[in-house]
């Protein structure tokens, strides 16, 4: 007897150990009205997705009188696919994954066939989407013509620049955007800049979207790396350690507390950073986080267009296609990618560049903003969206590259790499990542 | 009756070696295994001994092979120097150092502090910033003009990096030292003071060789944790594997490979190659030491 005693409390002891809170059924999206299901599990890299599936939950419950029974998990930007793709494999992947332009390309390339096709019944997602700038859906969408994943945002690049910095050293407006429009004009600009003590741009991130390799896919078409890539990249190390060298750009880390720091500092004669280089969702995460209307920099800032319009990253929206729940991943995927009401809840308390053109038209005057000065995001870009470059995001090599070409920059603007040598660093740096494509 | 009862220990032990099979014993298999194959959490392609052959004519890897050595060297020297200046300190009854144990738990803490808390500590304090705690304190005594870049530089990147470790394991060393110190008879110590013996004489002609094991276990897991070196080199400097990829050390170039770039069978044969170099080593050291 007490043989068996021990024998069942060892037993005991492992399951409590390895217990798992088992799988709920898979639903039938036919079987379900609106409103209906059971927990879903969503995964994000960022903090701006549990912000998503918060609206999302908002209007569930106004609508439904119910709060969906939602798990957001947050992983880390670096090792988010390294932990979505064998959960995936092995069937314990979340129902939803929110990912990033640099998670989506390699997601597409290794994993797209775990993805729910939108464009499939009974989603149809192709329907809904007639108006959507069409960049935003050929870049989740494979080969094979299977629409991956939604984005709610178009995220065109601008330039932020402070206007009370440009008087100070006697610029206006105009003159500002008439330099930006051009690189001759951005070099003549900094060098104004720099000989009053600004930076013009506020790091060496900022510096890359100004050059042709964030632009260009590094494999080209026979599979290996391209020539037409690493040219560029030799450009971009040997003229942005150019103008490191020259003052025009800050020697702070992108989103380092120096840098954040440095954003918010109010008076134009303390203030050292000119100008970011991102896509508008720079204003809610950093330029306008903790700033009140009428103090700070509040209406100092001003938006603008590059020289060469580009893309700046985003959310995109993708169901498993083994979800659990699948009605409830849909109406949230729908919900926030299509419909106006959470683009009114995210557009009263946000700055955002929606991917769809009804609803950039419905909420323009939303995005009036006195932060900007009064200018209206929408009526910047506008004219520029139809030139948005994406060739850039086509491979799964494009993340790893540019973040690769981008630590050879710091190695030479530190001094421990020549200028004409960081071209050859960053092809090996890139061949050590992916030898086959050597 | 005694006999009879011990039976039934076995099973007791069962929890222990089913968690250890489940979370230890095959994952260990199954990284053998996928070393032997291009597995890329997807697909997997059998492809013999062509990840080994690829790590060992690997210079990334060498060079991993070579930072481990002198992250782990430089700083175990001055984790060792410490241990055995306060450990002779606290020690010595000359002295008549009251409180010890206070000590000890002072220097013990910053072992309970999370490597990531600690990387991102000295990351504020050496930052590349004048308004960084160490350019800001330099900058104010007058001993420099503009700020410097510390993890920038290969050589002091690499320093900061040994002295951190140093930091956080000499208090762990220390503990384990004054054990030992403990353990050796006051006897010897006793009959050498009569002899005439000085206090370089003792300490090397008695203290060193009487804690010959407990120096022996702290070198060779130093090593092995050293060999393994991870966190603080890879999250202190602002570009993964610092200047001239002078902190990149093997674990480091195994989780980039595992985890960045989805490499995941040559990053399993980096591991098991590591396993087999750190084995070697410890048991060099081991056996050097053993007989001296």
């Amino acid at each position: 007897m007490k043989k068996i005693f021990a024998m069942v409390m060892a037993m005991v002891l492992v399951l409590a150990g390895c217990g798992n809170g088992g799988d709920t059924a898979a639903t039938d999206i036919d079987t379900l009205t609106p409103g209906e299901g059971g927990t879903m599990t969503v995964w994000s890299f960022t903090e701006t997705g549990v912000k998503e599936v918060d609206t999302f939950k908002e209007y569930y419950q106004e609508e439904y009188g119910v709060t969906p029974d939602i798990e957001t998990v947050v992983i880390p930007y670096d090792e988010y696919l390294s932990k979505l793709l064998p959960a995936l494999k092995n069937g314990t992947g979340p129902d939803l994954m929110i990912m990033e332009i640099g998670h989506l390309t390699t997601f597409m390339d290794k994993g797209s066939e775990y993805a729910q096709d939108l464009s499939a019944a009974p989603f149809n997602a192709l329907e809904k989407t007639d108006d959507n700038i069409p960049y935003t859906i050929d870049m989740s969408t494979t080969e094979d013509g299977k629409l991956v994943g939604l984005t709610w945002q178009a995220n065109p690049l601008a330039i932020f620049y402070r206007m009370d910095i440009a008087e100070e050293v006697g610029l206006t407006e105009a003159d500002v955007e008439k330099a930006f429009s051009s690189m001759e004009g951005v070099e003549d600009l900094c060098q104004k800049l720099a000989d009053e003590d600004y930076y013009c741009m506020g790091s060496l991130d900022d510096a890359q979207f100004f050059f042709d390799s964030y632009k260009t896919s590094p494999v080209g078409d026979d599979g290996k790396l391209s020539e037409d890539y690493l040219n560029a990249v030799d450009e971009f190390i040997t003229t942005a350690s150019d103008w490191y060298d020259k003052g025009y750009i800050a020697p702070y880390e992108y989103e380092s507390t120096e840098w954040i720091n440095q954003i918010h500092v109010e008076d134009p004669k303390e203030a050292k950073i000119f100008s970011v280089y991102k896509a508008p969702w720079i204003l809610n995460r950093y330029l306008m986080d903790g700033e009140e209307e009428g103090s700070g920099t509040w209406g100092d800032w001003r938006a603008t267009t590059p020289p060469t319009p580009g893309f700046g990253g985003g959310t995109w929206l993708v169901m498993n296609k083994d979800a659990q729940n699948k009605n409830l991943a849909w109406e949230f995927i729908d919900y926030v990618s299509e419909s106006d009401d959470f683009a009114e809840r995210w557009a009263t308390n946000t700055v955002d560049y929606y991917s769809d053109y009804s609803r950039q038209e419905t909420f323009h005057d939303l995005q009036n903003s006195s932060f900007l000065g009064g200018q209206n995001i929408y009526d910047v870009l506008s004219d520029s969206l139809d030139d948005v470059d994406t060739s850039g995001y086509s491979s799964p090599y494009d993340n790893m590259a540019d973040k690769t070409v981008m630590n050879v920059l710091i190695e030479v603007v530190s001094g421990n790499i020549a200028p004409e040598d960081g071209v050859t660093a960053a092809e090996q740096d890139i061949y050590t990542a992916a030898p086959e494509l050597e | 009756m005694i006999k009879k009862k011990s039976r039934y220990g076995k099973y007791f032990i069962i929890p222990f070696f089913v968690v250890f099979t489940i979370f230890t014993l095959i994952p260990l298999l199954f990284t053998f295994v996928i070393s032997f194959t291009e597995y890329d959490r997807f697909t997997t392609t059998f492809i013999g001994l062509d990840n080994y052959i690829g790590v060992l004519t690997d210079q990334v890897f060498w060079k991993s092979f070579v930072n481990t050595w002198i992250l782990w060297g430089v700083g175990f020297a001055i984790q060792l120097s410490l241990t055995m200046i306060i450990s002779t300190m606290l020690m010595d009854v000359r002295l008549r150092i009251k409180r010890v144990g206070f000590f000890r738990t002072v220097f013990f803490l910053p072992n309970l502090m999370s490597m990531a808390s600690v990387a991102i500590l000295f990351s504020l304090i050496l930052g590349p910033n004048e308004n960084d705690a160490l350019n800001s304190f330099l900058i104010n005594i007058g001993l420099i003009d503009s700020p410097i870049a510390v993890l920038t530089n290969v050589a002091t990147a690499r320093m900061s990096v040994s002295m951190i470790n140093a930091w956080l394991w000499f208090g762990n060393s220390t503990i384990l030292i004054m054990a030992g110190m403990t353990s050796v008879s006051k006897d010897l110590y006793e009959s050498a003071w009569i002899d005439g013996a000085n206090r370089w004489q003792v300490y090397k002609d008695i203290t060193i060789p009487s804690i010959k094991p407990t120096l022996t276990y702290v070198l060779v897991t130093s090593l092995i944790g050293g060999m393994q070196t991870f966190d603080i080199a890879y999250l202190l400097p602002p570009v993964v594997g610092g200047p001239e990829k002078s902190l990149l050390s093997m674990g480091i170039y195994l989780y980039q490979n595992a985890f960045i770039w989805m490499r995941v069978g040559y990053a399993a044969a980096l591991s098991i190659i590591m396993f087999i170099l750190i084995s070697i080593f410890a048991n060099i050291i081991k056996r050097a030491l053993g007989e001296a």
